[in-house]
C-alpha cells in the first residue's frame, strides 16, 4: 500500500467528527524529529555538499595537484587570491610545492572520508556481529567477548593506532586496518547492550518457537532493532575516525604521500607557518574542523531524536 | 466570600488558602492542575487532603511551600501564612520560612535524602540553615528529634548512609528533619504510601504526636481513606484540581455530601461484603488539560442532570460541611 | 575493603600478564623478532653473534621467559639509536610528559567543572548555549590543528608566549618540574591548553548532563523544602553527586591524556615520552616502541586501579557492597 491509500484507509476508520491529521508512521516522526533543529539540518546539509564535493573531486578541482606536469614551483607559497604564472586565480593560494589549494583540500577531502568511511563501515560490520554473538551465546563466550571489548576500550585510539602501524608498516590498508581495529569495539559494546535488551522480548521467543536457525534471528529480527543507538555511535566513531586518520597523517605514520589527506596537507604547511604563511595549514584544518563538526552535529541529533528516554 | 469552614475557636488560623489556583503551561495546553482551592488550618489542626493519583493535591501542597518549577506557576489566589501572602513572596523570604515554619514530607523515602551524605549531615544543615547554632548542639538537636520518632540508638543511625537504613526508617528521618525547626505547619505529601501497613501505623501514630505535643498544624496529603480516618480532624476532597467536599472528618465519612466523596468511601475493599463485586466509581479522572466547563464529575456521576453542565458553586448545606455539588446526597442517600 | 583492594590488585596483574604475552607473541606472529632487537644495519655475523647471545634461536617459551625475567629487572632491550637501555631512555622523558597531563588535567577541571555547572543550572541563558555550542566546537577541533593555531596567534602574531620547549625545572617538595618556573609556565601554557581542549568539552558536556539529571532529582527538592541556601545545595548536595562520574571518567582520561601527548608534544617539540615514540617508529626503533608500551601499558593499568579506589571512596553506596561480598 502506498503512503497516500494508508492515510485514506486510516481516515476512513476514524470517526467524522475527530480531528484529521496526517497518518504518523515513525520515518515521518522521525524526519520531523530530526528536522526541527535548523542547526542539525544545515549540518546534514553541509555534510551531504562535503560528500558530494569529496565524490567529484577530479571534475570539480581545478586542477590535479598531484599531476606534477600541472604544478608550477615557481608559484609555490602564494597567499589566497593572487594570481599565478599561468594566469589562473588560487583562491586558496598554493603550498610549499606550488599546489593549488583548493584541488588539494578537494583531494585530501576525498580520501580522508573514503578511508573514514571504509574503516567505519568494516568496523560496524565486525562490530555488530561480535556484539549481536556475545549476546545471542550468552555464558562464557559473551564473557570472553566482552573482556576483548573492555580490553580494547580501556586503551587510547592513538596508541592503539600509532602500536598497529609501528608493527604493521606503512600504507593505506595499514591505517584502515588501525582504523577498523580502534572502532570496532563500541559497536560490540553498542550492539550488545541493545540485542540484550531485545532478547527479552517476546518476539525472540516467537522466532525460536518457529524454528528459525540461530543466524536468521540473530540478523534478520534482532539487529534491525539494534540500529538506531547503532547509527548514532556510527556517526560518532566516523568522525573519530576521521580525526585520528588526520592525526596519524600528521604525525607522519598516516597515509602515505601519494594518498594525501587533509592531515598530511596540514603538516606540510607545518613549516611554513612560522614564518607566516598561515594559510597552507589554517585553511585544510577549517575544512577538516567543518567536517567533524558537521558529522558531530547529525549524530548528537540523532542521538536526541532516537533516544526514547527523553521526554519531549 | 466564605473562606473554608471557620474552627470553632477564635483563633487566628495557622493558614488560609484562598482560590489558589496552579497552572502549567505546556507545549500540549494549559493543564490546569489546582483549579481554586480554599481551605483554612487552625493551629494544631490536621487536615486530611484526599483524592486519586492526578487530582492535584501534591500540587496543592507544592503551589503552598512555593516549589512549583515552570513550566508551572501559581497564577491567581493568596496563600496566607500569619500576616504575609506566600504567593508572589520574594525567594530569599520563603527560603526563610521553608524548613522552620513551614516543612514538606515527601512520599519516597528512597530519593529525598541524598545518598551520598550522611543523616547526621542532613539533618544538621536544617538546622543550622534557620539559626546560628554550633554543629554540637545541632548534633544533638538531631539526635533528640531521632528519639523521639522512636528510633533506637540514635548517635549510630546519625553516622549512618540513607541506604544503610530501611525505607520505614528513612521516612523517619524525614519526618524528624520536618519537625526539628518546631514548625507551624507540616505538609505530609502520601509519606507512608511507599511503605508496609504495619510500618504505616506507627509512623502515623508519631507523627500524630509530634503534631500534638507542638501544636503544629499539618495537612496530610493522602488517597487512602482509612489514614484520614484514623488521623485528621478535618478532611478535604479533591477532584479534578478543586475542592468538592470539605468537613469534620468523621462527619465527612459518616455522611458524604458529594457522589465522588460516596464513591470513594464506597470503593474501600473493606467496606465489601466477601464475594461481592468489588464497588467502583465508574470512568476515569478527566484530564487536566484545557478542561471542560461545567461539574469535572460529569461523566462519572450517576446523579447528573442538566444544571450539571456549569460549574457548581461551592455551598454550605450544613454548618461546618463545604460541597461543590448542585444535587448534595440528602440523609437517606448516604451509606 | 581490604579485600576488594586484593582482588583488583590480582586483576591488575592479571591484565599486566595478559598484556605481556599479547605483546610478545603479537610481535612473533606479525615480524621476525630479530628485527625487534637486532639492529638491520649491522653485517651479518654480528647480527648472528647477536642472535645466539639473546638466545632468539631458542624456543619460543623460552625466549618469552628469557623476556619476561627481563622486564622484571628493567631490561627491556636497547635502542638502536640511542644505544642506551630503552627503559632508560622513556624513564628519562616521563616526567616531563606527566607534567604536561597533570597540568592539562588541573587546566579541564578548573575551567570545565564551573562552565559546565552554569550550562546545566541555567541552560535556556543565552551563555549556556554559548558554552554549549563551544563544547560541540571543541570536541570537533582536531588537536594538532589547534596547536597550530595557538602557535600561530600566540607565537607568532603576538609574540607573548614562547612556540617551542620546555622551560627550566625547580624542585619544590621533592618533585622537579617545570610548573614552579615562571619561564617554565611560560613554555607549559600553550601545550598543556592545547592538550586540555578536547577534555575541557568534555568536562563540561558531562558536568552540565550530571547538574541537570541531579537538579531533577526528589533530594534536590527535599533540600529546597528544607530551606537551604541555592548556594548550599549545589556546593554540597549537587557538587558531591555529580563529580562521582566526573571524576572517574577524567581519571580514566588521564590516560588518554598521555597517549595524546603524543601529538602536543610533537608540536611544540616538548621532550617527552610522545615525541620519543613518535621518532622511534619513523626510525624503526623498534626496542623502544616495544618498552614504550610496555610503559603505557603498566602506567594504565595502575591508573585504573587508582580510579576504582577513588571510586569507592567517593561513592558510600559502592563500599558497603563491596563489603558485603
Amino acid at each position: 500500500m502506498s503512503v497516500a491509500e494508508t492515510d485514506a484507509n486510516a481516515d476512513a476508520q476514524r470517526p467524522s467528527d475527530m480531528p484529521v491529521a496526517l497518518a504518523e508512521t515513525p520515518l515521518r516522526r522521525f524526519l520531523s524529529d530530526y528536522f526541527a533543529s535548523w542547526i542539525a539540518t544545515l549540518a546534514l546539509a553541509l555534510l551531504l555538499l562535503i560528500a558530494c564535493l569529496a565524490l567529484l573531486a577530479p571534475l570539480l578541482a581545478p586542477q590535479n595537484p598531484y599531476n606534477l606536469a600541472e604544478v608550477d614551483i615557481l608559484d609555490s607559497r602564494l597567499p589566497p587570491g593572487s594570481m599565478g604564472m599561468a594566469g589562473y586565480r588560487y583562491w586558496l593560494g598554493t603550498d610549499g610545492a606550488g599546489r593549488d589549494l583548493v584541488s588539494a583540500i578537494l583531494y585530501g577531502l576525498r580520501i580522508s572520508l573514503m578511508v573514514g568511511a571504509v574503516s567505519c563501515l568494516i568496523a560496524t560490520v565486525i562490530g555488530a556481529t561480535v556484539g549481536l554473538t556475545a549476546a545471542y551465546a550468552g555464558g562464557r563466550t559473551e564473557s570472553l567477548l566482552m573482556r576483548l571489548v573492555d580490553l580494547q576500550l580501556s586503551l587510547p585510539a592513538i596508541l592503539i593506532a600509532l602500536m598497529l602501524i609501528a608493527v604493521l608498516g606503512k600504507g593505506v590498508d595499514k591505517v584502515i586496518i588501525a582504523l577498523v581495529t580502534v572502532q570496532w569495539a563500541y559497536y560490540a559494546r553498542t550492539v550488545r547492550g541493545t540485542a540484550l535488551a531485545e532478547l527479552n522480548k517476546e518476539y525472540v521467543e516467537a522466532a525460536r518457537c518457529l524454528g528459525f536457525s540461530h543466524p536468521r534471528i540473530m540478523f534478520k529480527q534482532i539487529l534491525p532493532n539494534c540500529l538506531p543507538p547503532l547509527i548514532v555511535v556510527a556517526t560518532i566513531q566516523a568522525a573519530h575516525a576521521i580525526a585520528l586518520e588526520a592525526t596519524l597523517s600528521f604525525l607522519g605514520v598516516g597515509l602515505p604521500r601519494t594518498e594525501p589527506s587533509l592531515g598530511l596537507l596540514i603538516s606540510n604547511g607545518f613549516e611554513y607557518m612560522l614564518s607566516g604563511k598561515y594559510w597552507i595549514s589554517f585553511i585544510p584544518g577549517v575544512v577538516l574542523l567543518i567536517t567533524v563538526m558537521a558529522i558531530n552535529l547529525v549524530g548528537d541529533q540523532l542521538r536526541d531524536v532516537l533516544n526514547p528516554r527523553l521526554k519531549r | 466570600m466564605t473562606v473554608g469552614t471557620a474552627p470553632a475557636s477564635p483563633l487566628r488560623p495557622t493558614l488560609e488558602v484562598v482560590d489558589l489556583k496552579t497552572y502549567f503551561h505546556t507545549r500540549a495546553g494549559v493543564v490546569k492542575a489546582v483549579d481554586g482551592v480554599s481551605f483554612a488550618l487552625a493551629p494544631g489542626e490536621v487536615l486530611g487532603l484526599v483524592g486519586e493519583s492526578g487530582c492535584g493535591k501534591s500540587m496543592t501542597g507544592f503551589s503552598i511551600i512555593g516549589l512549583i518549577d515552570p513550566p508551572g506557576r501559581v497564577v491567581s489566589g493568596a496563600v496566607l501564612f500569619g500576616s504575609s501572602n506566600l504567593v508572589g513572596m520574594p525567594e530569599e523570604e520563603l527560603r526563610a520560612l521553608r524548613g522552620n515554619r513551614i516543612s514538606m514530607i515527601f512520599q519516597d523515602p528512597m530519593m529525598t535524602l541524598n545518598p551520598v551524605l550522611r543523616v547526621d549531615t542532613q539533618m544538621i544543615e536544617a538546622v543550622q540553615a534557620h539559626r546560628d547554632c554550633s554543629r554540637s548542639a545541632a548534633l544533638g538537636l538531631a539526635r533528640d528529634a531521632l528519639a523521639q520518632m522512636g528510633i533506637s540508638a540514635p548517635e549510630q543511625r546519625l553516622r549512618c548512609y540513607p541506604h544503610e537504613l530501611s525505607g520505614g526508617m528513612r521516612q523517619r528521618v524525614a519526618i524528624a528533619i520536618a519537625f526539628i525547626n518546631k514548625p507551624d505547619l507540616v505538609i505530609a505529601d502520601e509519606p507512608t504510601t511507599a511503605l508496609d501497613v504495619t510500618i504505616q501505623a506507627q509512623i502515623l501514630h508519631e507523627a500524630q504526636e509530634l503534631c500534638r505535643r507542638n501544636g503544629t498544624a499539618m495537612i496530610w496529603i493522602t488517597h487512602d481513606l482509612a489514614v484520614v480516618s484514623s488521623l485528621a480532624d478535618r478532611v478535604a476532597v479533591m477532584y479534578a484540581g478543586m475542592i468538592v467536599e470539605q468537613g469534620r472528618a468523621s462527619e465527612v465519612i459518616r455522611a458524604p455530601l458529594h457522589p465522588y466523596t460516596k464513591g470513594l468511601l464506597g470503593s474501600v475493599p473493606s467496606a465489601n461484603r466477601p464475594g461481592a463485586r468489588l464497588a467502583q466509581i465508574p470512568g476515569m479522572m478527566p484530564s487536566s488539560l484545557d478542561p471542560a466547563p461545567g461539574c469535572r464529575f460529569l461523566g462519572r456521576c450517576s446523579r447528573a442532570a442538566a444544571e450539571c453542565s456549569t460549574m457548581p458553586a461551592l455551598t454550605t448545606p450544613i454548618p461546618g460541611r463545604e460541597v461543590r455539588c448542585w444535587r448534595p446526597l440528602t440523609a437517606g442517600q448516604q451509606s | 575493603m581490604t579485600a576488594y583492594l586484593l582482588r583488583r590488585l590480582m586483576q591488575t596483574i592479571l591484565v599486566i600478564v595478559l598484556m605481556s604475552v599479547i605483546v610478545f607473541f603479537g610481535v612473533h606472529v606479525i615480524g621476525d623478532p630479530v628485527w625487534l632487537l637486532v639492529n638491520p644495519q649491522m653485517d651479518q655475523r654480528d647480527i648472528d653473534a647477536a642472535v645466539r647471545a639473546l638466545g632468539l634461536d631458542r624456543p619460543i617459551w623460552e625466549q618469552y621467559l628469557h623476556f619476561v625475567s627481563g622486564a622484571l629487572r628493567g631490561d627491556l632491550g636497547r635502542s638502536f639509536i640511542f644505544g642506551e637501555p630503552a627503559l632508560g631512555v622513556i624513564l628519562q622523558r616521563m616526567p616531563a610528559t606527566l607534567e604536561l597531563a597533570v597540568a592539562a588535567l588541573v587546566m579541564a577541571v578548573v575551567v570545565g567543572i564551573p562552565l559546565g555547572l552554569y550550562a546545566g543550572l541555567k541552560p535556556d541563558h543565552p551563555l549556556s548555549k554559548a558554552i554549549m555550542a563551544g563544547s560541540i566546537v571543541g570536541f570537533s577541533l582536531p588537536t594538532f590543528w589547534v596547536g597550530l593555531m595557538l602557535i600561530m596567534v600566540f607565537a607568532v602574531m603576538l609574540g607573548w608566549l614562547p612556540s617551542t620547549g620546555r622551560g627550566p625545572t625547580a624542585t619544590f617538595l621533592g618533585v622537579t618540574s617545570s610548573m614552579f618556573t615562571i619561564e617554565g609556565l611560560r613554555h607549559l601554557l600553550l601545550p598543556a591548553l592545547n592538550l586540555a581542549l578536547l577534555k575541557i568539552s568534555l568536562v563540561i558536556r558531562l558536568t552540565r548532563a550530571g547538574a541537570r539529571e541531579s537538579m531533577q532529582q526528589d533530594y534536590i527538592k527535599f533540600a529546597r523544602a528544607k530551606g537551604l541556601t541555592h548556594s548550599r545545595i549545589v556546593r554540597v548536595h549537587l557538587l558531591k553527586n555529580i563529580l562521582i562520574p566526573v571524576v572517574t571518567v577524567l581519571g580514566l582520561e588521564f590516560g588518554n591524556l598521555i597517549a595524546f601527548s603524543v601529538v602536543t608534544e610533537t608540536i611544540f617539540a616538548w621532550p617527552g615520552m610522545g615525541k620519543l615514540l613518535i621518532g622511534a617508529i619513523q626510525t624503526l626503533d623498534r626496542p623502544v616502541i616495544v618498552a614504550h608500551l610496555i610503559v603505557i601499558v603498566l602506567l594504565f593499568v595502575v591508573i585504573n586501579l587508582v580510579v576504582d579506589i577513588l571510586y569507592t571512596v567517593l561513592d558510600p553506596r559502592v563500599r558497603v557492597v563491596g563489603q558485603a561480598r
